[in-house]
């Protein structure tokens, strides 16, 4: 495809092929576009315009609305970029048509690769579901998502000016009664969980394991409904083998992508490295910041699998043949529940505290009121 | 009306909270229906005609009122049978010599009216030995019934049949949910679930067994099982009935196994119809289960490739042009862009939150009195060590302020003549938690169904607490003003006061008790 004096002609198609297939079923663009975009070609922008939309958005809320206007999505490739620290401002004086641009979307391709691990982000947020999941924290949480930015407030519709406090009060007592009859569901879901996983325990082919999951037995159940599943766990497959062979063929891609710069950059050189060399320093100096004042890391954290482990000695699937790198980060229930533990102590503390702080205040309002005794209410 | 101001705010956090909530549950019910229905019973894939299948689907919405009770009842009953199973072991041949007298022509229809019998079966306790009670029943009833039931076999009601089997399946579902809304009933009849399946293939069994020429350590099962099963439903009235039912059995083992089988839609269809049981359950078949071949393989190589991808080191050779190549990009970025970008200030935040929350907690727990020097001393040691961990956090959200800051110049000088205000660029917010080695996801290994509660539980808690304080925190901020306000204007604030008392120190669960000492 390309003839580059003193380059490795010959792996760099292999090599964009293989990032190509790497990347997610829905966004992966023809091959031809990098080189196109090599050379500035104004065709290829609106196509890695859509790629960088797509890839972005799946990372980071897990959708894509393909309804976005060009307008929309150029904002927010903008926003995102920004947001990882991506500095060149060339990239952000792109028309928001989209029509022109094609060489700075590649180079900021090529720095969110490297800067964010784009290919293993979307291998993971793409995984087939096929196991049985839960997660170590509550980050993740809906419950407490919507409360990042609470400083931005929709008006409520027909809401007038002032507020029954009786309705606050329903609210909240609503609010109550959802979470108790959440607590029951969960329960309910743990009692038939752990049904499923005892029943099947010592059936599944994957000895760590040892049990099937919810979806595998119900793939047994009814081979018909999944045979979308067995297509993605196909295509997931071929993912993988592609991220390998494009891990092979890296060096290639890079080289390819500064080969481009060398001739404009090269009296630069010395300055660069300087350059390189101070932010490596401040890097260090921050890192070394960051290690001492973060002096409990919290290694609970993001989604894990759900595994049933008989305690008793008798069955002997296990350790041996965990994964190297997951058994380090393999996490007991006993573990997680005092973790737990110890956050839910720390968090009604608090609570009771602030509850505290209120009768306090509300004790002083009291004694403002004239011919009216407050009389709280028993402590339990 | 006791008007609390304009909390917007607060109307508004708490509304979107309870959407929440609602769409937790949502996922949850989906779940639950998954798993319940792989719990219940399975169909066995044996090719019938899809048109039956289909006509039945139109029926299945008007006798779904009848046909859960009496799947409830069977339920009951079948769990019921198993325990009078082992009492019944010991006396089967007298009680089965006493039945032999009776009539057979009423068989059928005591029995299914003791199935439509109603809720207050459930409520008894169950008897351990054998009643001999009269039929009392009445006879118009049993009329009714014996014609629904006479039905049962044949042809016509194949339909019917299908319908009791195909309703399990979905509506199996639905009977643990209207067995837990029952108020007093929710653990047993969730029991009487669970044991169904264990039920449901002794039955089968049954059936088979008496179907196949009564072979001779089958038929007492039958036998003893029929016996309870009739009377087990049926403790008010007509014991005597179902000692009828033993008698067919010797007569008809046939027609004993079909009536069962119909009156139990656990049972899936008549044996006779075709020659193996069209159902079964996890239970049984835990051991046998195998996932398919294809998707053993797929999985196998799929968990293979996961592996070597998480080992994967980017080679020496590839680091090192993607570096250079990255520090050549970041030569040409903005001279203004601070080294830390807005992701990491954000993850620096979070850091720094977590470690307020823990200092606080130590600072706290330190402001204990101290009875001797030694502790005191130690104290002391503690308090500066906090001190100095303290301010270097402080120097960091100096830093961090300051990289924010030369973020917002950043975007004067990189937008140009774009003229994107900059509302649209600043308020993206990561949505991830830390979890760094993304391709390799973490076993969380439990070994009893306490733990798994327990994890649940404590998770919701945690969650369900950080949403209480964060509201506490709103409400405070919008309700003592108004309060005070209204103190101040020297208005009536009793109602007020009470309300807000209640919220903001008990939780909405406790009120405190106000009295007037204005003598009227």
């Amino acid at each position: 495809m390309q003839r580059r004096a003193g380059g490795r002609a010959g792996p760099l198609p292999a090599a964009i092929g293989a990032l190509c297939r790497a990347l997610p079923l829905g966004s992966r663009p023809a091959p031809d576009t990098f080189r196109l975009a090599k050379f500035d070609r104004p065709q290829a922008s609106p196509e890695l315009w859509r790629l960088l939309y797509s890839l972005l958005k799946q990372i980071h809320e897990g959708g894509c609305t393909k309804s976005d206007t060009i307008d929309t999505q150029i904002r927010f490739v903008k926003s995102v970029l920004r947001y990882h620290g991506y500095g060149r401002p060339e990239f952000y004086q792109l028309p928001s048509d989209g029509s022109v641009g094609s060489r700075e979307l590649l180079l900021a391709f090529s720095w969110l690769l490297h800067r964010i691990n784009l290919l293993e982000q979307l291998l993971s947020v793409n995984r087939v579901k096929i196991r049985d999941e839960t997660s170590l924290c509550t980050c993740g949480d809906n419950l407490l998502k919507s409360w990042k930015g609470m400083t931005e407030l929709a008006p409520e519709h027909g809401l007038k000016n002032e507020v029954d406090i009786r309705y606050l009060q329903w609210l909240n007592g609503r609010l109550r009664f959802q979470w108790r009859s959440l607590h029951v569901d969960y329960q309910e879901q743990c009692k038939l969980l752990y049904k499923i996983h005892v029943y099947t325990n010592g059936s599944h082919m994957d000895q760590t394991v040892g049990h099937f999951s919810v979806t595998e037995t119900d793939l047994i159940r009814q081979p018909d409904n999944y045979k979308q599943l067995m297509q993605l766990l196909e295509s997931e497959t071929s993912r993988l083998e592609a991220f390998l062979e494009w891990k092979q063929l890296e060096p290639v891609y890079w080289q390819w992508m500064i080969k481009g710069r060398e001739r404009e950059l090269l009296d630069e050189k010395e300055f660069s490295e300087a350059i390189g060399k101070i932010h490596k320093a401040v890097e260090l100096k921050l890192s070394e910041l960051k290690y001492q004042c973060a002096h409990k890391k919290n290694k609970m954290h993001g989604p894990c699998r759900l595994v049933f482990k008989d305690k008793h000695p008798a069955s002997k699937m296990g350790f041996g043949r965990s994964r190297a790198k997951e058994a380090l980060m393999n996490v007991s229930a006993s573990e997680l529940i005092n973790e737990l533990r110890m956050k839910e102590a720390r968090l009604e503390k608090e609570l009771k505290q602030l509850q505290e702080e209120c009768r306090h205040k509300l004790t002083e309002v009291a004694d403002g009121m004239d011919s009216v005794i407050c009389i709280p209410p028993m402590k339990r | 009306m006791v008007p609390a101001g304009c909390a917007r705010r607060l109307v508004s956090i708490l509304n979107r909270a309870l959407e929440d909530c609602a769409e937790q549950r949502r996922k949850l019910d989906h779940s639950l229906n998954q798993c319940q229905a792989l719990l219940g019973d399975w169909k066995i894939h044996v090719p019938e005609s899809p048109k039956l299948e289909v006509s039945t689907k139109s029926e299945e919405n008007e006798p779904a009122a009848k046909e859960l009770e009496e799947l409830e009842l069977l339920t009951r009953a079948l769990e019921k049978v198993l325990r009078v199973r082992k009492s019944v072991l010991e006396t089967p041949l007298q009680t089965v010599g006493a039945a032999e007298g009776e009539k057979t022509s009423d068989k059928k229809p005591a029995a299914k009216a003791s199935i439509t019998e109603q809720v207050p079966v459930s409520k008894e306790s169950i008897p351990k030995t054998i009643k001999v009670t009269s039929l009392s029943k009445k006879p118009v009833t049993s009329k009714k019934a014996s014609a629904y039931v006479l039905k049962a076999p044949y042809r016509t009601d194949l339909d019917v049949k299908r319908s009791h089997r195909k309703a399990p399946a979905q509506q199996s579902s639905r009977i643990p949910r209207v067995a837990v809304k029952g108020s007093t009933k929710g653990t047993s009849s969730q029991q009487a679930k669970t044991n169904v399946p264990v039920m449901g293939r002794k039955v089968i069994y049954a059936a088979a067994g008496s179907q196949q020429a009564c072979g001779s350590p089958r038929s007492p099962l039958c036998k003893e099982q029929s016996f309870a099963f009739g009377d087990s439903t049926n403790h008010e009235n007509s014991g005597a009935a179902n000692l009828q039912l033993a008698n067919p059995e010797k007569n008809s083992p046939g027609s004993l196994a079909e009536s069962l089988v119909t009156q139990n839609p656990m049972a899936g269809d008549i044996p006779e119809w075709s020659p193996t049981p069209q159902t079964c359950t996890l239970w049984e078949k835990r051991s046998l289960l195998k996932l398919p071949p294809l998707y053993r393989k797929t999985y196998s190589r799929n968990s293979r490739l996961w592996e070597t991808c998480c080992l994967c080191q980017t080679s020496a050779a590839a680091a090192a042009t993607r570096n250079h190549f990255v520090e050549r990009i970041q030569t040409t970025f903005c001279p203004s862009t601070p080294t830390i970008s807005p992701a990491e200030i954000e993850e620096e935040i979070n850091v720094l939150h977590d470690a307020y929350s823990l200092l606080s907690h130590r600072f706290k727990a330190e402001n204990t009195g101290h009875t001797t020097w030694q502790s005191e001393y130690e104290c002391l040691l503690t308090l500066e060590g906090l001190q100095t961990t303290v301010s270097q956090c402080l120097n960091k959200l100096q830093q961090l302020r300051r990289a924010a800051e030369s973020q917002g110049r950043l975007q004067a000088c990189c937008i140009g003549d774009a003229g994107c205000p900059s509302a649209d660029c600043t308020p993206f917010r990561g949505q991830q938690c830390g979890n760094m080695s993304v391709l390799a996801v973490p076993l969380l290994y439990y070994s009893s169904l306490q733990e798994l509660r327990d994890i649940t539980a404590l998770k919701l808690q945690v969650a369900m607490l950080c949403q209480k304080i964060n509201i506490q925190k709103v409400m405070i901020t919008e309700l003592l003003p108004v309060l005070e306000y209204r103190l101040h204007h020297k208005d009536s604030v009793s109602h007020l006061y009470r309300a807000v008392y209640t919220l903001l120190c008990e939780g909405g669960e406790r009120f405190p008790v106000l009295l007037h000492t204005r003598v009227f």
